[in-house]
């Protein structure tokens, strides 16, 4: 594994997926279908196994849920 | 410029390449190890190694090489032994061979048919991963360093093992050393082997970039 794949697996980001799909009543399949993204892709993402984030598949999110960048994803506090 | 959509070489194409390769690898490997062997067997019959001519008195008039495989009157030549020509090559026959010799003299043939054999084990792994859609998975940066390995081994390893078996049998034949009108045969040209290891070598370095950059999107949604 390179440096910086090392690095991609230190990384502290947290998906709010799960919470703002409740909020929202949504599935996955219909956030996938909203937004245009593949639902591999946002279960990836929503299972904070994503080590990088398109910012076109950010915005389809954001458009898609009616919310920001930083409602999706937050950085968690060092241990 | 956009990326092209077409696929240069379809599923069944690489899968054609892939059979094609593995079979002229085991076709190499046996017909390599198998001709040496044979070769082993002719110990005390004749070898026959490429040697050039030493320019100088006594050699032979370069208007007789060009006879096509026809004997070549040459100075000193003890019995049983003849050097023939074809169109740019001189070949040395010489009878009451040694297994070193035997070895030797088809050394080129066997360091070919490993080649061939390491290559096919090298670009068969290769040309699947192609087939899966992942060229730039780990480990193909390294078989492409090592298919310019086998091209810089082969290309001039096997010449070069042959011209020890020349020199080996122009010893024994009291025609080696100041004065004799035969030499071992010079390496053939290295600059197209050069230039194919070094394509290839450039191209390792192109899968090595690849591998890095298939890791950094590997995880990218």
């Amino acid at each position: 594994m390179t440096a910086s794949a090392d690095r991609d697996d230190q990384h502290r980001v947290v998906c709010h997926l799960d919470r703002l799909l409740e909020e929202r009543g949504m599935t996955l399949a219909a956030l996938a279908e909203a937004a245009g993204v593949t639902v591999v892709n946002l279960s990836v993402l929503k299972n904070d196994r994503a080590r990088a984030v398109r910012f076109s598949t950010l915005t389809a999110i954001c458009d898609a849920l009616g919310c920001q960048p930083g409602d999706v994803l937050s950085v968690a506090l060092r241990d | 410029m956009a990326t092209r959509e077409r696929a240069f070489i379809g599923h069944s194409g690489v899968e054609l390449l892939v059979v094609l390769v593995g079979f002229i690898g085991v076709v190499g490997l046996v017909a390599g190890i198998a001709y040496s062997i044979n070769g082993l067997t002719h110990a005390r019959a004749g070898v026959a190694v490429p040697v050039a001519l030493h320019p100088g008195p006594g050699s032979p008039e370069h208007a007789d090489l060009d006879a096509g495989q026809a004997p070549v009157a040459v100075e000193r030549l003890p019995p049983g032994a003849q050097v023939t020509a074809d169109a740019e090559d001189l070949t040395l026959t010489a009878w009451d061979s040694t297994l070193l010799e035997q070895l030797l003299g088809r050394a080129d043939s066997l360091v070919l048919g490993l080649g061939v054999a390491a290559g096919a084990f090298l670009l068969v792994p290769l040309l699947r991963s192609v087939q899966r859609g992942r060229p730039f998975a780990p480990g193909n940066a390294a078989r492409v360093g090592g298919l310019a390995v086998v091209v810089l081994v082969v290309g001039i390893g096997g010449p070069f093992l042959a011209r020890i078996g020349s020199a080996v049998v122009l010893a024994r034949l009291g025609l080696s050393g100041p004065g004799s009108v035969l030499t071992p045969a010079g390496l053939p040209s290295v600059l197209t082997v050069l230039l194919t290891a070094a394509l290839l070598a450039a191209l390792a370095e192109a899968f090595r970039r690849g591998e890095q950059l298939a890791e950094d999107v590997d995880g990218l949604v």
